[in-house]
């Protein structure tokens, strides 16, 4: 922008500004930005349908704001009823918020329906996902989520405060998913290499009595050299099957 | 002429005010942190309308490097105006912490707003943030936000 005064027959003024925006200090650029200080009320049906139209227009991006800006009471309204589901009334209009410009940019105003009724459904909907999401994994915790953090950065995990020895914790786990591993690959066996595998390792019974070879033979009415052959390729089924599973 | 005086008064009126302070600002996110060079300025009158909470800007290009900030819950809509935009939607994110580094002491905020800007904020690359005077103004210290 230039801007030029011009004094017939005495003096040519001009300022050349360098950058957009404003003019410029002698100590460096000035940034004027300013905000509402309270949420601004819903638009005049009116106003409302004069900005609707501008949707798909070369003003479409000053239109869609200030659709967001003048609905987010709106937001807020609808946050504040999912108050007492135990997530903070500001990340419930944050979500919300999702949901209002969701609805903006989806909007068809062809269809017989008010802006207001669209977004509330959107917004409702976008909160309701949310908690839907939130609920299902509000139970789980990873242990190596940070708890808390120092001032040098360093973070206080919850592996840390669990057990003693550094790997404990990761050792427990890692046994439990190697058991249920195991059963898993068992149950894959026909009946009859479940049948041995269970007696001779006293899994399913409440003492965990094993039976030696010859007894499991017995019990079965066949040879005890042809149990330790079955055996023999059991082992190696599991062990394959084991390793698959990885 | 008329409107001779009336630039002239107006350049001299900028030239009266602070000079602008620019200050080492350190950004903590949920996985790592950033340090950036912000500018004071009381041109920047931005709250987020919900909570009232100031709102600094910060140029999208230095926040991309601050990980674990842009998640759906923390995110606040920020109407704004500024020259050459009579109606925006600042995108905002909620900061767990920031510290401004000062001669003596360091200033410390929890749970600020920080404000993207999708251009650069200072045209020779200077600063890359633009803080809200509240947070350096003496009436705040005390209460955190």
């Amino acid at each position: 922008m230039i801007f030029k005064v011009a004094i017939p027959g005495k003096v040519q003024f001009k300022i050349i500004k360098k950058e957009p925006g404003f003019f410029m200090a002698k100590q460096g650029d000035i940034h004027y930005i300013g905000g509402t200080e309270v949420l601004p009320p819903p638009l005049e049906a009116e106003k409302e349908n004069e900005v609707i139209n501008d949707l798909g227009t070369e003003y479409e991006d000053e239109a869609k704001s200030i659709l967001i800006e003048h609905n987010l009471r709106l937001v807020v309204y609808i946050a504040k009823k999912f108050d007492n589901t135990g997530v903070g009334v500001e990340d419930l209009i944050s979500i919300g918020t999702i949901g209002l410009i969701k609805s903006i940019n989806t909007f068809n105003p062809g269809k017989n329906i008010k802006l207001a009724t669209y977004a509330s459904r959107c917004i409702e909907n976008e909160i309701l996902m949310y908690l839907r999401r939130n609920n299902k994994t509000k139970l789980e915790v990873s242990i190596d989520e940070p708890l808390n953090v120092d001032w040098d950065g360093n973070e206080l995990l919850l592996s840390d405060i669990l057990g003693t020895d550094e790997d404990v914790i990761y050792r427990d786990i890692e046994n439990e998913v190697e058991r249920k591993l195991l059963l898993k690959a068992i149950d894959k066996l026909s009946d009859r290499e479940k049948t041995i595998i269970n007696l001779r390792f006293g899994l399913g019974t409440p003492d965990g009595q094993e039976m030696t070879q010859k007894e499991v033979a017995t019990l079965l009415g066949i040879s005890q050299s042809y149990i330790s052959r079955l055996e023999k390729k059991i082992m190696k089924r599991l062990k394959r099957e084991l390793i698959r599973e990885e | 002429m008329l409107g001779y005086q009336a630039v002239s008064w107006w350049v001299a009126q900028t030239g009266k005010r602070q000079p602008a302070g620019i200050y080492k600002v350190r950004l903590r996110g949920s996985l790592n942190e950033i340090e950036l060079d912000a500018l004071m300025d009381t041109g920047n009158s931005l709250r987020e309308p919900v909570s009232g909470r100031p709102v600094s800007v910060v140029e999208e290009e230095s926040l991309r490097r601050l990980l674990g900030i842009k998640i759906p819950e923390k995110l606040k809509a920020i109407p704004y105006h500024s020259i050459g935009r009579s109606n925006g939607i600042m995108e905002g994110y909620e900061v767990p912490e920031m510290i401004i580094k000062g001669r003596e002491e360091n200033i410390r905020w929890q749970k600020v707003i920080v404000g993207i800007s999708k251009d650069k904020v200072s045209v020779n690359g200077r600063y890359q943030m633009i803080l809200h005077p509240d947070l350096l103004s003496e009436a705040f210290k005390t209460g955190q936000k």
